[in-house]
């Protein structure tokens, strides 16, 4: 009994989460058994690769758990979300497909450099959102709202109007599977980058100064803590996984569109981050938590896909899901579920909630 | 005498107060756009009455709805939904009709009922389940959105007398020449749309600044806490922000399908931002209590006179538009935020 406690208590903020992704899958189960079935084929180039269901939700969530990993970092600093993102990943495809295209030929060193460059102009403008929210103070959502209207017209201008092909056995390697390798690359991306995050996490003190100054800003600054390093650091560390998310999506196409390209992604990045148990108001946080939120996102799409709801309809279930999650995971549901649970184990005689601390 | 002179000085500084600092800002840029536009285009009518009533036709939609946003920022909330809600608004009417042969002045108040129930569901979750505004809304707007989809997913156009009619309506300006009335050259109409808009900002501006329920709004803002301990009722008060905030998104929608006579599920994309973007520019503080209808109008019009001079240019891709809209914004957020210090309210401690 104690044992089972200790380990739902570790669980903590990732139980709702991990119950509406067994739920999801259940139900998947009880619909049709065949959308678990992953089987081998081979692609348009010859190679053997995984093709199924699972695979499809791994694989096209990719972008958005990159992104709401970064997007976890920014919420915790910041008690804030950064809304811009979509439009500055357009920002970051066009520095990319500008780069490959001033080099000439697409080879290894050329998609290097791009995504360097792209990393550089993506955290540039970052860093831009960054200082607005840290040093002049303005709600994150506020000042990424600056960008967000005119992120996608500045990727205009950089790159032009058209929609630039790019047909390359390397950005194909990097968007869909490398030949010889039969599991799909971004899936590989999102372990990089969480992993990149983890190692960081544990030789620096990052994650814990990122927690108290989301916690309490001035009570971290009288620690020793520069909050504004911290949030900036948090903005460029978003810059990372956005661009990395836009060459991803690029690649994954194979062509440039700066209308279309991360587009709407922003709002579900902020919900994978909901989804994930965490604060939005800031404070602490759980990367995995927001991994699994954009897991559960892209399962939902999938699920309903598999259920012939067309493209459009999708959003008026996945609203309905979220609103049971979210309801769910609100506080005051949270309290009253305590409460309840705490009436049944001393028998309805609990002096404390008859004085309506529920 | 020396009484006089004692009221005219607290006219002088109520005037003067730093809190209609933002709205003066916003006023002066209107102004100095519209003067750089009269100076460089004023030949090829840049100056007539028609291009200035036309500022406020071009985003009469975005401005009804823009009246309800600014209530709900000066509480300190938020509300995403508001451009879905429109949108499904101009779907209702338009399948009510075209598919239904229900008459339009069903569906509107239909929608109308929708946009204040849905609205004040929101406001419920807000307050009584403590979720966060900017979720709560997002999924709002999902939902409204998906059933525009849901009940079709192509555009309907609307072809029915009524809404011809509404949509028709204008009145035309004259004015006196030699003791006679003439109509103003170029013929300058205001239509129903622009009407609707003036009368929400008077309305709005009644409700805020002339009622109880506006000082209750402004007190929720300043501090949410303060004012529950005062006794104010804070729940109420949310619920029927949001829900006022709806009937403004009802009421958009139906005012954009005078302008455009068609029900899509696409329509007004990205809007809800448009409008939260022309209250910050008028001046809404987002973090709550402070903000004036006046102002939000005139970050409307101030979100028209740049599309406008772009147009009059005429070399200018539209791009440009959005990339300046964007400098503005960052130019009034960092205006507000300096203003927010300066008068030593230091709210936005986040």
């Amino acid at each position: 009994m104690l044992r089972r406690k200790k380990w739902i208590a570790n669980l903590g903020q990732l139980l709702i989460p991990l119950i509406a992704l067994a739920l999801l899958l259940l139900f998947n189960l009880f619909r049709d058994p065949g959308f678990f079935a992953i089987r081998i084929a081979e692609n348009s180039m010859g190679g053997k690769v995984l093709t199924g269901n699972l695979i499809s939700i791994i694989d096209s969530a990719s972008e958005l758990a990159i992104i709401a990993m970064g997007m976890t970092l920014v919420t915790a600093a910041c008690g804030g979300q950064d809304i811009s993102v979509g439009a500055v990943g357009a920002i970051s495809g066009a520095v990319f497909v500008k780069v490959l295209q001033g080099m000439g030929a697409i080879t290894g060193p050329s998609v290097v450099l791009g995504l360097i460059a792209c990393c550089l102009a993506t955290i540039l403008f970052k860093l831009f959102n960054g200082t607005l929210v840290a040093v002049f103070r303005i709600q994150p959502m506020i000042a990424t709202l600056i960008l967000y209207s005119c992120g996608r017209s500045i990727a205009y201008w950089i790159n032009g109007d058209a929609t630039p092909q790019l047909n390359s056995p390397i950005l194909s390697a990097i968007g869909m599977t490398i030949p010889g390798i039969p599991v799909p690359t971004p899936i590989f991306a999102v372990l990089l980058v969480g992993l990149l995050l983890a190692l960081v996490f544990k030789f620096t003190n990052i994650s814990l100064y990122t927690q108290s100054v989301g916690i309490n800003q001035g009570a971290a600054r009288l620690n020793g803590i520069n909050p504004t390093v911290i949030k900036l650091l948090s903005f460029v560390l978003l810059g990372v996984c956005v661009s990395v998310s836009s060459v991803i999506g690029i690649s994954r196409l194979g062509q440039l569109n700066h209308k279309t390209l991360l587009v709407d992604i922003e709002m579900d990045a902020i919900l994978a981050v909901a989804i994930g148990g965490n604060n939005l108001g800031g404070g602490k946080f759980k990367i995995s938590g927001s991994i699994l939120g954009a897991y559960i996102i892209q399962m939902l799409t999938t699920t309903l896909y598999a259920m012939n709801v067309s493209p459009v309809n999708v959003k008026a279930y996945k609203a309905i899901v979220i609103i049971i999650i979210v309801v769910a995971g609100s506080p005051v549901v949270k309290e009253k579920l305590a409460a309840l649970m705490k009436k049944k184990k001393h028998g309805g005689i609990n002096p404390a909630l008859r004085k309506g601390v529920g | 005498m020396s009484e006089k002179s004692g009221k005219r000085l607290s006219l002088f500084s109520r005037i003067m107060n730093p809190k209609y600092i933002m709205v003066y800002a916003t006023v002066i840029i209107f102004l100095i756009i519209y003067a750089y536009g009269a100076i460089r285009y004023g030949s090829i009518g840049f100056t007539t009455l028609r291009t200035f009533v036309n500022f406020f036709t071009d985003n009469a939609y975005y401005g009804i709805s823009a009246v309800g946003m600014t209530m709900v920022l000066i509480t300190g909330g938020i509300d995403l939904s508001v451009a879905s809600v429109a949108s499904l608004t101009g779907m209702i009417i338009a399948y009510g009709y075209e598919r239904m042969g229900i008459s339009p002045v069903i569906t509107m108040i239909v929608s109308i009922l929708i946009g204040v129930g849905l609205g004040a569901l929101m406001g419920a979750a807000i307050h009584y389940l403590n979720v966060p505004p900017f979720i709560t809304t997002l999924t709002g707007n999902f939902l409204a959105r998906g059933i525009c989809s849901l009940i079709s997913r192509e555009s309907i156009s609307i072809n029915h007398p009524l809404i011809d009619a509404l949509a028709g309506f204008k009145i035309t300006l004259y004015h006196m020449v030699d003791g006679e009335w003439v109509k103003i050259k170029p013929i300058t109409n205001i239509n129903l749309t622009v009407i609707i808009f003036i009368v929400m900002i008077i309305l709005g501006t009644i409700l805020l600044q002339h009622t109880r329920f506006g000082r209750n709004v402004y007190a929720i803002g300043g501090s949410e806490s303060s004012a529950k301990l005062m006794g104010l009722p804070v729940g109420k008060t949310k619920v029927a922000v949001y829900a006022i905030n709806g009937f403004c998104s009802a009421l958009a929608g139906i005012a954009y399908v005078l302008v455009v006579k068609s029900g899509w599920n696409m329509a007004l994309q990205g809007g809800e931002l448009e409008v939260i973007s022309s209250a910050v520019i008028g001046g809404t503080l987002l973090t709550g209590g402070v903000g004036y209808m006046i102002g939000t109008m005139f970050g409307v019009l101030l979100k028209s006179v740049i599309p406008a001079i772009i147009n009059f240019n005429g070399t200018l891709s539209s791009w440009w538009g959005k990339i300046a809209t964007g400098a503005l914004l960052l130019l009034f957020i960092v205006i507000q935020q300096l203003v927010v210090s300066y008068t030593g309210k230091k709210k936005a401690g986040r």
